[in-house]
Parts: structure tokens; sequence; C-alpha cells
């Protein structure tokens, strides 16, 4: 009833000027989703990156250029995670309005809370290491409420007359991830402080909420791939703590995890960072309640 | 803890509160009690700030308690205070600072203000890099000299915005023997019209292979026919270049006009300071599917002859096909590319035509292998033939380091046959620069 109320509200606001949705260009799946969330049909948002890729290594393709040049806001997840492909996109994009500094440019790590950050000084002996911090902070509804309001604050610099719209749909948003995020607790409330391996540092944020304990990892370094020495001791420290789940990325080899898992007993579990990852992960919710079941199962 | 300390210090606040007004009356001279009430009302305030101070402190406490728990809020709704929609003071959305959450039960949650990081001292200085080349070489029946192993030509870049319209460039390429500008110039990228334009130093947008840097390529040396036709330092001049994206149905068409001095060593040398070279190219590509696209490429530049001051004219076409599949990136792609181009003069003899065709198998995540045959007639005598066959093998611990080896035997037209072998060593420090595409 309270939100039909304030959707009504919010149309009626919203048809007094109907302009042309605002243009959105993200850089990732899960911004996308989240952006929708807040923008409706105010906004036409479409991501480079597809949920199955390696974000980190999105290929500059030409036809990335296409949706760059019309766009009017350009979402980064920033933490230079699209250093090695969105700069020359932006450059060749002719589009003035999208470039870093402008208010066509939105770096949402600006709003959220950052995990990881180095506190000494960093180098690359440290393997593809992020300097400012642990660029996969979406995995995290907080985090994701964070993304939110600041879409909502550059959709409303950039359309003021649909304000009150963004608004009511980012409170809407928020009381959703605020109840989903309810279930999400309750249903790793079993497995705190459970011990669990993953693939790459994608899951920081999320066990930090969940209250898991991320032991090791099967990159010994970011970015690095696995070596035998290191998948020695990985086993090793695995019996040791009885790590019984090991959770992979969809764009990593599942060989490596696989023969982990033989040699401790632990589970692979294939843990999906960005909607669209596989059919049917559409959006934000879906995203984490597919995560959440498959951990819980893959931990009882 | 808490909250005795909280009801333990604002106990005597209460008592007071309580007494004040009893003593007050119960002594009854006026001037004396108005002057005496005056004093305990300014107390009173006194103290309601100080216990205003303490709820504060208190809220902090609290605060820093949640903040240092291991798991964030519960209460996602509460991470800003939810403005009601219709009261919202739009001009105010972006001065009014997130309201703290005051009730003291969700501290420390909003929107983050995180600080820039501590290389913002460094914020102006430009992007740098520094891409070293170590090339070992055996194998022999070469009509060049070559050395053993050399550093060979490495790359300094240095790139960095200028102003809010422009973006500058420079690549410095220094050897055993000289340091040279190979690129320097500076980009306007806010033009309209889906123009970008470049002044200064740069490599021609001739094919595909003529504007690359040593290391994007996949092999260890200049196909035959660059090398051959422009000269070890591929064809770049000091000169204006203006490109235009046009978008056309599923295509992506790039069109690029260029304008040089016309000096190239070996290839063009102006006998009049007007004697420019021009360089035009169309380039069109399209995605295939998401996980293979195709661009073709249409090339054209023309100068004037170093000796007999009639002009030379270069025509190329390119082919490119690449397939990376999205869910399996870092671990398989291929590339396929083919480029022809042939050289007209001006009195000369026949045209010499050059090719080149060679494909790349990324077959696991750090390892690459890769062949490619070309071949270029010499311009001066097109029936002088040079023919090559490479074979590499590639190795990549990182994205900023790799090792390759190349295998190539090369038939040089007039009789020299030269069977060698190549070891390649290059890494690159500073600035992460953009994966090539």
């Amino acid at each position: 009833m309270k939100r039909t109320l304030v959707l009504a509200l919010a149309l009626v606001a919203g048809s007094v000027a109907q302009a042309e949705p605002l243009n959105v260009v993200t850089t990732t799946s899960d911004l996308a989703s989240i952006a929708r969330e807040v923008g409706g049909d105010r906004v036409a948002v479409e991501s480079i990156a597809r949920g199955y890729q390696d974000p980190h290594f999105v290929e500059a393709k030409p036809s990335f250029l296409l949706q760059l040049r019309k766009a009017e806001l350009l979402a980064v997840v920033g933490l230079e995670l699209e250093i090695g492909w969105l700069p020359p996109l932006i450059e060749q994009s002719r589009n003035s309005e999208v470039r870093p500094g402008t208010d066509g440019y939105l770096d949402l790590s600006a709003g959220v809370e950052i995990l990881d950050r180095p506190s000494a000084k960093v180098d690359r002996s440290m393997g593809d290491i992020h300097a400012s911090g642990n660029p996969h902070y979406w995995l995290e509804p907080g985090n994701a409420v964070r993304i939110a309001i600041q879409f909502r604050d550059r959709f409303a610099k950039l359309r003021p007359a649909e304000a009150p719209y963004f608004t009511a749909r980012l409170n809407e948003f928020k009381v959703r991830a605020n109840d989903a995020n309810k279930r999400w607790t309750e249903a790793l409330a079993p497995y705190k402080g459970a011990k669990i391996v993953t693939y790459h540092r994608s899951w920081s944020n999320f066990a930090r909420r969940y209250g898991l304990d991320v032991v090791d990892f099967v990159e010994p370094k970011p970015g690095v791939p696995p070596s035998p020495s290191h998948l020695f001791e990985l086993v090793q420290s695995m019996k040791e703590q009885k790590v019984k789940v090991i959770l992979v990325e969809p764009y990593f080899d599942l060989k490596t995890p696989n023969s982990v898992a033989q040699k401790t007993g632990a589970k692979v579990i294939v843990m999906y960072p960005s909607v669209g990852g596989a059919p049917g992960l559409d959006d934000y919710f879906k995203l984490f309640d597919r995560n959440v079941s498959a951990l819980a199962e893959g931990l009882r | 803890m808490l909250k005795a300390l909280f009801s333990e210090r604002l106990m005597p606040l209460v008592i007071l509160v309580v007494l004040v007004p009893l003593v007050a009356f119960a002594q009854g001279s006026d001037a004396d009690v108005a002057s005496r009430l005056e004093a305990l009302t300014l107390r009173l305030e006194a103290l309601d700030r100080e216990s205003g101070a303490i709820r504060a402190e208190i809220d902090a406490l609290r605060s820093l308690v949640a903040g240092a728990a291991s798991v964030p809020a519960d209460d996602l709704t509460q991470i800003e205070g939810a403005l009601p929609a219709a009261t919202e003071d739009l001009t105010k959305i972006d001065a009014v600072p997130a309201p703290a959450a005051s009730d003291g039960s969700l501290a420390g949650v909003d929107v983050i203000e995180n600080a820039p990081s501590a290389a913002v001292s460094k914020i102006f200085n430009p992007d740098i890099a520094i891409i070293g080349n170590v090339v070992a070489h055996a194998g022999g029946d070469n009509p060049e000299e070559r050395d053993a192993i050399a550093l060979q030509e490495s790359e300094l870049s240095l790139e960095a915005a200028v102003d809010p319209y422009a973006k500058a460039k420079f690549f410095i390429g220094y050897s055993d023997e000289e340091v040279a500008v190979e690129e320097g110039y500076i980009q306007f990228v806010a033009l309209p019209w889906d123009l970008s334009a470049k002044v200064g130093k740069m490599k021609a947008s001739f094919g595909k292979f003529n504007p690359t840097h040593f290391h994007t390529w996949s092999t260890t040396d200049a196909p035959l026919v660059n090398a051959t036709f422009f000269g070890e330092e591929g064809l770049a001049d000091s000169g204006v270049s203006v490109s235009k994206l046009i978008p056309a149905g599923a295509f992506l068409v790039e069109a690029t006009a260029e304008a040089f001095r016309g000096s190239v060593e070996g290839v063009f040398e102006p006998g009049r300071s007007s004697d420019l070279f021009y360089d035009a190219r169309l380039r069109a590509y399209r995605d295939l599917t998401e996980n293979s696209n195709i661009d073709v490429g249409a090339s054209f530049a023309t100068g004037t002859l170093p000796e007999t001051g009639g002009s030379s004219r270069f025509t190329g076409i390119d082919v490119s096909y690449r397939w990376k599949p999205l869910s399996r990136a870092i671990y398989r792609s291929f590339l396929a590319r083919g480029e022809l181009i042939v050289n007209d003069r001006d009195g000369g003899p026949d045209s010499a035509v050059g090719y080149y065709a060679s494909a790349d198998y990324q077959f696991a995540r750090r390892w690459l292998a890769g062949a490619r045959i070309d071949g270029v007639d010499r311009p001066d005598d097109p029936s002088i033939t040079d023919r090559g066959q490479s074979l590499m093998l590639t190795f990549r611990p990182s994205e900023f380091s790799l090792i390759r080896g190349q295998y190539r035997r090369t038939d040089y037209g007039d009789g020299f046959e030269a069977d060698e072998f190549l070891l390649q060593f290059q890494f690159g420090i500073g600035a992460h620069g953009a994966h090539p595409f």
C-alpha cells in the first residue's frame, strides 16, 4: 500500500516534465542493475562488460564506442578495475561529456566501503594489486545501497525535474535491499565464522558482511595463476583449518580448484560475482539469492 | 557500560533541574532572587550544553564500537536518512551533507566519503611507463650484422591531460645508438561532430601494423613489407591528423585524413617545403558475435621520392579477425591478420607488392603461439622479392613481462638465405597501460 502510494506520487511528479530517458553506460552489469533500480524508466542503462566476463580483462572493442559516444553518464567501479580498457574507450569515444572529472563521469568507489587497502607501499611484486583497495566492493548489500544513493544524487543533478522520482525509487530499493539482506543474513547465520578459500580476492566485502573467514586464495597473489608450490601449501593449510568450500568465479578454469578440492575433501562452489553471470541472474537480488543459497548449501 | 556512564554523569543535572526552582522560591528576596535566578538559568543552560556534548560523545563512542564490529550495520534503509520525496528541496540535493543517523541505533552508516589516495600529490605528473626490450640473436648467413644480444630500442612513454580539451602523449625510443622522439603529440578530445585531431609527430594511420608500438606486436620484428617500404621507424612524421567516427548500422566506420611535413628517411623526401606527404585511411569494424569481430581497412599515402623528386604512392588493404570467448577471455584468444601494400613510383619500373599474413593463438592463460608469412618486392627493383616465414612462442609470466622465441627463415631475393633464432625479453614498469587491442 505504502509502496503504491510512493510510486503513484512519483509518477505524478514525473509526468509533469517527461523528458528523454537519461543515457547511462556502466562498465559492469552490477552497476547497471542498481542504476536501473534507481532510474526506472527515466534512464536507459547499458553495461559494457557482461556478467560472465572477468571485469579486469574486457577488450576495448570499437563497438563499445557506439554506446559511449551517446552516453550522458558513464558509471565506473573505479579503483583501477577498468584501467586496462576504459581509458582508450573514453578517449576514442570523442564524447567529452563523460570524461573523468565531469558530471557525466561517476566513480562509485568514492562513496562506498572499501576493504583491503594496502597500508604499506605497493609494487607489482605483489601481483596485479589494486593500490587504492579492493574493487569488488559491490558484493555487499550495504555498498549496493551506497551505490544506489550515489546514482540518485547524480541522476538528480543531471535531471533535476525527476529528482523526486529517483528518490522514491531509491527509498524503495533501500527497503527491498534491507528485507533481502535480512533473508540472506538469516540463511548464512548458521555458518558464521566458517573458513573459506576463494580463487580471486573478489569476496572480501561479502565475507565481512556475513561473517565468513577467508583464510586463503587459490591465486597466490592477485592476478597471478597458482603455482605448484602455492597449491601444495594451500592444500596443507586447508586440511589443517578444515576448510569446507572453495569459491570460484565463473571465468576461472575449474581444473585447479577441483584438484585442490579432491585433495582436501572441500567442495568447489561457483559463485557469480556479477549480475548476468549465468542465465536467470538478471538483477542484484537474484544474483545474491543464488549465491547465498549455493553457499549455504555448500557449507551445510 | 555506556548506559551506566550516561546515567551517572547526567544524574546531578536531573537533580539540579528539580532543585533549582525550589531553592529559588525558598529564598524569597526580590532583586536577589532575580539575579540568582538568572545565574542559575545560565548555569542550567551550561549544564544543558554539557549534557549535549556528553550525548554526542556517547554517540561517537557507540559508532566506534559499531564500526569495529566485523559485521556492518544491519538496517540498510538507514544508510541515509530517507527523505520524504514530496518535501525534498531539489536545489539542496548536492549541497546538504547526508544527515547522520541521530538515534544512535544505526550509527556509522552513510555514503562513505573516501579520501583520495596518497598518490594525490603526484596527480598532475604524467603517467610514466618504460618498456625494455632485449633481443638475443643466433643463426646466420645474414646480409646484416646483428648483435648476439642487445637492449634494442626501448620505449619511455609519458601521458597526461593538458587541459579540459586535450591530452598529450610522448613516446621516446632509446637504444645503444640513439634517443629519438618516436611520437609526441597533442590530441584534441573535445571536438564536436565525433571528430578527434592530433598535432605533432606521430605514426601515420596507414594499415594495421604501422601505427603500433613494438610492445604490442606478437613478433620480435616488423614484417618485411613494413620494414622495406617504410624503414626501421615506420611511416612517422610531424603533421596533423583528423579522424571522424561514423556509426553506420552495425558497423563502426572511422575515417582519417593526415598531412605530414613529408620527410620519412628513405621513403619520402621533400624537394620544397610544400612537398607534404598525405595519408588517408578508412576503416570499418563490426562485431560478428559477442566473441568475434572483424576489422577491415583501406589506406593510401602519397609523398615525394628522395632522389628523383617524383611521387611515390602506397595503397594498402588490411583485414583482421579476432576471436575471444568472453567467459574464457583470460585463457583463449585468436587473431588472424593480413595486410597487402602496393607501392607505385613515378618513373619507376613495375609496382612493388608486399604482404604479410599472421595468426596468433592463445592456448593457455600465459601462452601464445603464432605463425607469420611475409614477402616484399624491393621498391627500386621489384623483380627481386624477399620472403620470410616465422614461428613464434610467447610466454607471459604476467601482464608486465614476456619471453618470446621466434624462429625466422628468410629467403632474400638476391640469393642469401637466413635461418635465425630470436629470443626476446620484454618488460614494462610504471603506469598500467591499456591492454593492446
